[in-house]
Formats: C-alpha cells, sequence, structure tokens
C-alpha cells in the first residue's frame, strides 16, 4: 500500500465521520435547517450566543440535549472499539473484545453496585461511577485472562467464546439478582444491561473527552510494540519488547476505556469487535493507524447506531445495544467461522 | 400381538381417564349450579336461563360497549371495576349495594361497607368475584386495554358484566352517567349528576369567554415526567374528552393537532414551547418541581415563568361528571386572572339545577 492512497483514505474517513456526525445531530423528531444549526454551534463555540432568528427552544435542543449525546455516543464508540482493537493485538485473537470477554459486563457490575448502595467517592464525586466501572473491569479482564490461561495457553477461539459466556453469564446474574433486591433501580439496572444514551450530556462528555484522549495518547505510544506482539509473547522478547510490562499498561488502559463507557451508558456490544476488523481491512494491520482510525470508524458507528435507537420507533427509545448486537452479532459469527476456515 | 393386546390396554386405560375426568367436571357443575340456585333465589328464574343454555340467551339490553346483557330482576349486589364507576354508584346513593370494588377505587372507602372486597383491575380474581354472587358487575376500558377482557371467565359464567369503554368526549360521560343509572333503575339521580356536570361546565365556559384573544395560552399536559430511563411524555391530543377540556377553558392544547392518547419525545415537548404544563401525576409528588429542574427545558416559556403544575389525577383521569370540577382547577392552573374567584361546586349546581 503506497503512502499516498492511505493519506486519502484517512481524509475520506475523516470527513465521512464529520458527516455521519452532523446528520446524527441534525437527524431527530425536531427539525432544523443547516444553516442555524451551524449558526447554534457556531454560537456556543465563539461565545456570542444563540444568533438572531433562531429560536432559544433551539438552542435548547440541540446545544443541551442533541449535540452532547451524540459526541457522548462518538466517543464512548471510539473508547470501545480501541481497547478492541487493544485486546485482539495483545491475545493475538480476533474475537476478544471487552464485550466478548465479559469485560463490559463486569464493569456494569461495579457501576450497579454504585448505584444501589449509593457510595461516593470523597472528592472525585463525579468519577465514583467510571472508577467503579474501571476497578470491576480491570477485575474481570484479569479472571478473564487467567481463566484464558488455564485452559490452553496459547488461548484459541474457543477459548476466548467460552470464557466470555461464563463470565457475563455469571456477572447477568449478579445482576438480576441485584435488580431482584433493589426495586426501586431495577428498571434502571435493566436499561443498563442494554446501554442507553438518553439523556447523558456535556457533565459526560467532560469526563469522556480528558479520558479518551489521554487513554489515546497512552496505547499510540505503545502502538509500535502492540505492532511486534501481534507475533506472539516469545517474538516480543527476541525483539527487545518487555512484553509484560506493555501487556500490563495496555490492560490497565483497556479496562479504564471500557470501565468509563460501560459506567455512563451500560453494556453495549460489538462495537469494540467489528469496528477494528474494518479497520485493518481497509488500513492494514499497523497499530498507528489501526488505533485511530478505530477510533473514528466506531464512533462514528456508534452515533449512527444510537440515531437509530432513538428515531426508528420514535417517541420511544430502544436500547442502543440492541441496535448494535442486531448489526454485531451477524459480524461476530462471519469473523468466527472465517477464522476457524483458515486454521483447519 | 402382544403389541397389538398392549396397545389395546393402553388404548382402554386412556379412554377410562378421559371419561372419569370428563364425570368429575359434570359432578363439579351441577354442585357448583346448585349452590348458586340455593344461594340466590331472589334471581333464580334468570339463573336457570343462563346456566342452561348461556350463549343463546335473549339480551335485554346494550352495554356501553355494545355487547347484549341480561339484567337480573334486582340490582342488591354491585361490583364495580373502576374508580369512575365507582364514584357515580356512590353519588346516586348505591353506596351501600357495593360488595365489591377495583384496589384504585380504595379512594372513596370511606363511603362504602367495611367489609368490600378488593381486586386488581387488570388481573381480576374472576373466581372471587363470582364467589360474591354479584348481581352486576362493571368493568371498564381501562381493563381490556390489552385488547381481550380480563373479566372472560366471569361473562362466560353467566355473570352480568356491563362493560363500560374509556369514554372519547364529555357527551359520552354523561351517555355513561346515564347507563350506570338506568342499569340501577336510578335514572333520575344520574339525569341529575349529568345535569349538574352541564351546567357547571358552562359556567367554566362563559368565564373562559373572557380571556381576550391575545392571551390564550398554549398548555402541555404530561402524565409522568421524562428521564434518561424513560425519555418518552404521555399526553393527549384531539379526540380525547381532555382535548374537549382544554376547549371549554379557553386554552390551546400543544398537542391538539394529533389524534389520541400520545407520547411523545422530549424535544416535540420543547419544540411545543407551552405557555403551561400541567403535571397529571399523583403517584409522583414534585412532579412539576422535577420538569423546572429538567436540564434544557429552561428556555421553556412555562419552566422560564414558572408556570408548572402539579393537578389532581383523580379528578380528571376518571371519566365521570367530576371532570368538570377537573376543567375549573385546570383553568385556575393557566387563567388565575380570570378563575380566581370562581369558587362553584358540583353539589351547588345540583341544588341550582
Amino acid at each position: 500500500m503506497n503512502k499516498k492512497g492511505t493519506g486519502l483514505k484517512i481524509v475520506i474517513s475523516a470527513v465521512l465521520c464529520l458527516f455521519i456526525l452532523v446528520v446524527c445531530i441534525r437527524a431527530g423528531s425536531v427539525y432544523i435547517s443547516l444553516k442555524d444549526l451551524f449558526g447554534i454551534i457556531g454560537g456556543h463555540l465563539t461565545g456570542k450566543g444563540t444568533p438572531e432568528g433562531v429560536a432559544p427552544m433551539m438552542d435548547s435542543i440541540f446545544w443541551t440535549i442533541r449535540m452532547p449525546r451524540a459526541l457522548c455516543a462518538f466517543m464512548v464508540g471510539g473508547a470501545l472499539s480501541i481497547s478492541g482493537a487493544c485486546m485482539q493485538a495483545l491475545l493475538q485473537n480476533p474475537l476478544a473484545s471487552s464485550y466478548t470477554l465479559g469485560v463490559s459486563s463486569g464493569a456494569s457490575v461495579g457501576a450497579a453496585l454504585v448505584l444501589v448502595t449509593g457510595i461516593t467517592l470523597p472528592v472525585f464525586t463525579n468519577f465514583t461511577l467510571p472508577f467503579a466501572g474501571f476497578v470491576f473491569g480491570l477485575l474481570t479482564v484479569t479472571a478473564a485472562i487467567l481463566m484464558a490461561r488455564a485452559i490452553d495457553r496459547s488461548i484459541s477461539n474457543t477459548t476466548v467464546v467460552l470464557i466470555g459466556m461464563v463470565l457475563s453469564l455469571f456477572v447477568n446474574g449478579v445482576l438480576n439478582l441485584l435488580s431482584t433486591f433493589d426495586d426501586a433501580h431495577s428498571k434502571q439496572l435493566y436499561l443498563w444491561m442494554m446501554g442507553s444514551f438518553s439523556a447523558r450530556g456535556w457533565k459526560h462528555c467532560a469526563v469522556l473527552f480528558p479520558v479518551c484522549i489521554i487513554c489515546f495518547i497512552g496505547l499510540m505510544l505503545m502502538s509500535r510494540k502492540m505492532d511486534i506482539m501481534s507475533f506472539g509473547d516469545l517474538q516480543a522478547q527476541a525483539m527487545g519488547v518487555d512484553a509484560k510490562k506493555t501487556k500490563i499498561v495496555s490492560i490497565l488502559i483497556c479496562a479504564l476505556l471500557t470501565g468509563i463507557s460501560v459506567a455512563f451508558t451500560g453494556v453495549i456490544g460489538f462495537v469494540d469487535l467489528a469496528a477494528p476488523h474494518v479497520v485493518r481491512k481497509l488500513f492494514g494491520p499497523a497499530h498507528k493507524l489501526v488505533l485511530p482510525m478505530s477510533f473514528i470508524y466506531g464512533g462514528a458507528f456508534m452515533a449512527l447506531c444510537d440515531l437509530i435507537s432513538r428515531t426508528i420507533l420514535s417517541p420511544r427509545e430502544i436500547p442502543v445495544g440492541a441496535v448494535t448486537a442486531l448489526i454485531g452479532a451477524p459480524f461476530f459469527a462471519y469473523v468466527f467461522f472465517v477464522s476457524r476456515r483458515k486454521t483447519r | 400381538m402382544k403389541k397389538i393386546l398392549a396397545i389395546i390396554v393402553a388404548l382402554a386405560t386412556t379412554m377410562a381417564f378421559a371419561t372419569a375426568c370428563n364425570e368429575k367436571t359434570d359432578v363439579s357443575d351441577a354442585s357448583n349450579t346448585e349452590a348458586e340456585t340455593s344461594d340466590t333465589q331472589a334471581s333464580e328464574s334468570s339463573e336457570d336461563t343462563e346456566a342452561t343454555e348461556p350463549s343463546t340467551a335473549e339480551s335485554d339490553m346494550l352495554d356501553r360497549a355494545g355487547n347484549g346483557i341480561v339484567l337480573p330482576e334486582k340490582i342488591e349486589k354491585i361490583v364495580s371495576m373502576a374508580p369512575s364507576t365507582t364514584q357515580v354508584l356512590i353519588e346516586i346513593g348505591l353506596a351501600d349495594k357495593i360488595v365489591g370494588i377495583d384496589t384504585n377505587s380504595v379512594t372513596y372507602i370511606a363511603d362504602l361497607s367495611a367489609d368490600v372486597a378488593q381486586f386488581d383491575m387488570m388481573s381480576p380474581d374472576n373466581e372471587a368475584i363470582a364467589a360474591l354472587d354479584p348481581d352486576i358487575v362493571f368493568t371498564s376500558g381501562m381493563s381490556s386495554a390489552g385488547g381481550t377482557s380480563p373479566f372472560q371467565s366471569l361473562i362466560d359464567s353467566g355473570v352480568c358484566v356491563a362493560d363500560i369503554p374509556s369514554s372519547a368526549s364529555i357527551a359520552d360521560i354523561a351517555e355513561d352517567i346515564r347507563f350506570i343509572g338506568t342499569v340501577t333503575g336510578k335514572e333520575s339521580e344520574a339525569e341529575d349528576l349529568v345535569e349538574a356536570m352541564n351546567l357547571y361546565i358552562s359556567a367554566v365556559e362563559d368565564i373562559a369567554k373572557t380571556v381576550p384573544e391575545g392571551e390564550k395560552k398554549t398548555v402541555l399536559l404530561m402524565m409522568n415526567v421524562p428521564s434518561a430511563e424513560f425519555p418518552t411524555i404521555y399526553t393527549v391530543g384531539k379526540g380525547t374528552y381532555m382535548d374537549e377540556m382544554f376547549g371549554i377553558i379557553g386554552a390551546e392544547n400543544a398537542f391538539g393537532s394529533q389524534e389520541g392518547w400520545l407520547s411523545i419525545s422530549i424535544e416535540e415537548a420543547l419544540a411545543a414551547d407551552p405557555d403551561v404544563i400541567l403535571m397529571d401525576c399523583n403517584w409522583m409528588p414534585g412532579a412539576d418541581e422535577a420538569v423546572k429542574a429538567l436540564e434544557g427545558w429552561e428556555n421553556v416559556t412555562a419552566v422560564k415563568n414558572g408556570d408548572v403544575y402539579q393537578i389532581d389525577e383523580d379528578l380528571c383521569s376518571r371519566p365521570n361528571h367530576h371532570v368538570a370540577e377537573a376543567c375549573a382547577e385546570w383553568a385556575k392552573c393557566i387563567y388565575p386572572d380570570q378563575f380566581n374567584e370562581f369558587n362553584m361546586t358540583l353539589e351547588l349546581m345540583a341544588e341550582a339545577a
């Protein structure tokens, strides 16, 4: 692949992603002209306020409700996708991702416990939920990898699927138990199992944005090492990469990305699996491209799924996890069968 | 040969079982009808005809849903499965004849006898209702919201079940009240209630006419506070008696252009920009304050001016003559200047009539 072609593809992808974001902000049960929409966004960004001739209600609808929601969906989709790309590299397995390994479900238990018990962190109250998601995500990912190792050292596809199934079923059981004991939150917990961006505002974006940026930079710094580690731990050691350290740091970052996404929106599956695969098909396996492109593609995909979830049965919303699952589950099966055929 | 024998034996045993079962049910049926007839000597004749040939029984009249019903000669025991009906029955002087109510009717328990039975209107215990041996059971459209009546087995058992579907207009509500009166032999009392309601409504209309044309307000009625878990808002459109109430008060229903009972998105509610918001949800105290605190609603005229009010759900959501009073309650929230002095009650109206 030549450099020029790749550059063009990146530009096209970025433009496409911006276009999708605008569509997601604009589409919905209330109509707005493009001019008014950009007027509102421009007004807020430049600090001039709502331009003349735009109803203040439009400002509320688009700036306070729809835009943070679309951005939130974009960031969560991006965060899940880079963590998926990272896990696939670390475990050298095309089916590995936070969702398929049950890490998302694990993180949701942490968030659910916070919700039910009402515990908050002493100083950073706003960060209680993402923190709990992070801790429980980390616990589950450790459990998942330890279990996988115990079954077979090479971590085959079947093992990943098996582990994911066991962990997800167990965690769903815990969530069901929690919602039985705590009637008041049962509806909230139920929605959590499927994920939703409903009523997500700027305050969620304000937490998501810095975490995404920091994690993204952290992973980008390790992209070269990830390339090498895709060949296996032994090769990596031989080429002078401290495989163990890289693995621990990147797993920490993945757990943080998954934990924060799940804590804010619930368990959303398959983006983290699908986006990196599509990106690798288009841009090749080098992680310095796979990571940022996974973020863009995963984000745009998630924003689109959220658009579907809030418009297709409007005014009712369907959980966004249901939308991603409808698209993602067949994709998962496809990857599974293709990689099986290859190994035979 | 052995096989054939085995099959014959098997067939014979199943046949024996089947017939045994049939006999059993026959016996229990017979004992049931016996018990019923001995219990209700008063309505023996009608009971008999229904028990023997329920499908071909001649119906005396139609209920409000258009189903033929056979009225017993005398009505001594009434079961009411809707609060609106319970209220009407009490006010036409039949409180002492009510033997069973739905759980929502407990608001009026003070007027009823202490040992009145209570049932869930969505999944009623039909056997327990039948055991009360009622002469008539009033049901409502709320129960059959799913499409099938949960009272079907009661109807099949021959109990007189009179259905009153949810009325879409105030004229229909008046017909519902008259129907209850006719069925229970209290025609004139029911007519008085209807007359009081109509007088009351025209009194409200007269005041509403004094609201200047330019000051007409747009009102949004909300039956819930939207949340992250449930971002949909329930409201009313045209073709409902509540929309008609807005017309009586001289206010504009924010979603009057759409048909029926509606669910709308938060964005649609904001885009409608109502002048006043009425919260029709008694189950959530403080709903008015909750709406004022919603993120993104600060630009809505009603929120800006603090014109979000909690109204009495029991008054407006139970379709009977008391919706007239609900009109006045709403009007006081929407046009306080014009309606502050209005202190009419339905009783006063009834006396005037």
